[in-house]
């Protein structure tokens, strides 16, 4: 028999009511050999009353304070990302196995204060958002690394939510611009971008156009325009990456894939299922699986565009990014 | 009331995918009597069916009494000596987009046809397209709102290997770059048309990047571009032909308000699907609602329509002058990795 592995939650936001459904003693499809042992609001604070209250929903123990979740098997954080990088040290510090959805920092200085910790106890350390780790989001970035679509001319990235509050640029930015530097691979040398508030709420829009060394250019919109009843059906991603040999159109939201090519074209529907897939990679990892360079290198890209990004709404211009 | 007698310049694939054919389903009100092409045996085959009358120079169907408008469908850097040419002669005039290469030639083109006292009409023809139509009735009828993002992406496949004489390569016009800017102005003119039609407002600014995909190509045969608006609307369109063969003709148009959305994504119209080896088409979405043959007989339709009850054509030659000038602030945004500001007389070429 399996050994459970128990997990401390730090944070509370979608994805962590989702880890809950999935983790919770009554849930009809539960996630692999893992239960909840404890859950804690994030450092950055803010979150702690939804956090109490999805540990409650959860019959899961509410921690006064972040670091006695770190006497668990392994660490899930997530909550606002600028108490990622905190929690994240922490636990690795603690030589826990860690999980935390993108970004594991908002700085290069907590990104390398991850990377020295993940060093120093040589702890899984693993991230994911919700692209990267839904079924046809792999599809795509497996095709990608395969070499099934060749070159990558152009990439056209969506995603889109309903109005609410918060930074569009943080709130869905760095999923997307983590997904754009693991599928390109190569750096990014010009970022522009426009938008603000479009919708009646701050910052609530960004449309982007980013230059790629190799070539790849990227066409990207976030924004907080869907209407309710799209938004119902919840967050919209949609990806469209062309390349030399074939062009993969994906969308997680609606669970599709279509791959065109001189063969004709496949329409493929997945499951998503991105919580699970995050789990089941952490367990992989316990179990001598993926290391964290190519995390921290990646997310090293996605920074140095986000900023290239926000500095751009400001100049009203394109900026270079800084490697 | 006697037909509307049409003199057809240039009679290449557009005007035998598309004009020709709405000729011939308005035959009540137009009647083909002239065509001409530098290649005479395509103004040959582009006559016979309507027993009309071929040359290879356009200037014998302007000296024909018996023409009362032309079709221009040549490409952009004929238009204007070829509409002085025919204003001069008192025909009316119905052009292919884009309107021209550079704005003092449409400029110029919009003067003489004032002067003359005849009609010009640029065929931007999505703006005749029932879909966009549909779309742009419900955002006057105010059901979306205020329009904040308008995005579109035209995405088509590559040439084929094998054919060489196809748009963007070096052999066709269109590739050269001695007379083509690429992408932007041979398609991209439709994003930059639509995007000022649904804003409903001017753009200010517009930044782009543009590449050249198939190697060989000696003009971008992509671009993607950025454009804000007086509004405050934000669009964003991406031209790409640089699909692989088998990705079909699509387009995706959709469009944020302040109080609803619109979609017109090929993709989700997908009623009837045919893979073939090396080709994907979905006829029925094609014909029944991007219905490009429609669009042109109701562009045709509607220009002498207008004309003959003395009332301006329903798209002014103006219009199609303001799409060019953000597709060449485009073009020049690519160029340079700049933004360029409309508002400071960028791209005033």
């Amino acid at each position: 028999m399996n050994r459970i592995y128990s997990l401390g939650i730090i944070g509370a936001d979608a994805r962590t009511r989702a880890l809950a459904d999935r983790l919770s003693p009554s849930a009809p499809f539960h996630a692999g050999p893992f239960a909840i042992r404890r859950w804690a609001g994030s450092p950055a604070g803010g979150d702690g009353d939804a956090a109490a209250a999805q540990a409650s929903v959860a019959s899961v123990p509410f921690a006064a304070s972040w670091r006695e979740v770190l006497d668990a098997d392994a660490v899930f954080v997530a909550g606002p990302a600028a108490g990622h990088a905190q929690a994240v040290v922490a636990a690795l510090s603690a030589g826990k196995p860690v999980l935390c959805p993108v970004p594991l920092g908002v700085t290069a200085a907590e990104l390398a204060e991850v990377e020295s910790a993940q060093r120093g106890s040589g702890a899984v350390l693993l991230s994911h958002s919700d692209l990267t780790a839904s079924t046809a989001g792999r599809r795509a970035l497996a095709s990608v690394e395969a070499g099934d679509l060749g070159k990558l001319h152009a990439v056209f990235l969506a995603s889109r939510t309903g109005p609410a509050a918060g930074d569009v640029l943080d709130d869905l930015g760095w999923e997307a611009l983590d997904f754009l530097a693991a599928c390109i691979g190569a750096p990014c040398t010009r970022a522009y971008a426009t938008g603000g508030s479009l919708f009646g709420a701050p910052a609530d829009a960004v449309l982007a156009n980013l230059r790629f060394a190799g070539d790849t250019i990227v066409t990207l919109e976030l924004s907080r325009g869907l209407p309710p009843a799209l938004a119902a059906a919840g967050p919209e991603v949609e990806v469209e990456l062309a390349g030399t040999e074939a062009a993969l159109r994906v969308e997680p939201y609606r669970r599709i894939v279509d791959v065109y090519s001189g063969a004709g074209a496949e329409r493929r529907h997945w499951p998503a299922r991105p919580v699970v897939a995050m789990l089941e990679d952490l367990q992989a990892a316990r179990e001598g699986g993926p290391t964290d360079g190519a995390t921290i290198a990646r997310q090293r890209a996605a920074l140095g565009m986000h900023q290239a990004l926000r500095a751009s709404l400001s100049a009203l211009g394109p900026v270079q990014v800084s490697a | 009331m006697e037909p509307v007698r049409i003199g057809l310049i240039g009679c290449g694939g557009i005007a035998q995918s598309a004009h020709l054919p709405a000729i011939a389903r308005l035959p009540g009100l137009v009647r083909l009597v002239a065509a001409a092409d530098v290649r005479l045996e395509s103004a040959q085959a582009a006559a016979a069916p309507f027993g009309a009358d071929a040359y290879s120079d356009y200037r014998q169907i302007l000296a024909r009494p018996d023409v009362d408008m032309v079709v221009l469908c040549t490409p952009e850097f004929a238009h204007r000596e070829q509409t002085e040419a025919a204003a001069a002669a008192g025909k009316h005039i119905m052009s292919e987009k884009p309107m021209a290469k550079t704005l003092a030639e449409a400029d110029a083109m919009i003067e003489a046809a004032r002067r003359a006292g005849v009609r010009l009409m640029v065929g931007h023809s999505r703006r005749f397209t029932g879909r966009y139509m549909e779309i742009r009735r419900a955002i006057d009828a105010g059901e979306i709102g205020e329009p904040r993002i308008v995005r579109e992406n035209e995405r088509r496949s590559r040439p084929p290997l094998g054919r060489e004489s196809h748009y963007w390569t070096p052999q066709h016009w269109t590739g050269d770059p001695a007379v083509s800017v690429g992408a932007v102005l041979t398609n991209g003119i439709h994003e930059a048309d639509l995007f000022r039609w649904f804003a409903g407002s001017e753009a200010v600014r517009v930044f782009a990047e543009h590449k050249t995909t198939r190697p060989g190509n000696l003009v971008p045969d992509f671009i993607t571009f950025t454009v804000n608006f007086a509004s405050g609307a934000v669009a964003s369109g991406e031209v790409s032909n640089c699909l692989p063969p088998g990705y079909p003709s699509y387009h995706q148009l959709e469009i944020f308000g302040t109080r609803g959305a619109i979609r017109a994504k090929d993709h989700d119209q997908q009623s009837l699907l045919r893979f073939r080896e090396g080709a994907t088409d979905h006829p029925d979405s094609y014909r029944l609602l991007l219905h490009v043959q429609d669009a042109y007989v109701s562009e045709l339709a509607q220009f002498v329509q207008a004309w003959r009850d003395d009332r301006p054509v329903p798209l002014p030659a103006q219009e199609a002058r303001e799409a060019l000038r953000l597709g060449l602030a485009a073009d020049e945004s690519a160029r340079t990795g700049q933004p360029v500001d409309l508002t400071a007389g960028g791209a005033s070429r």
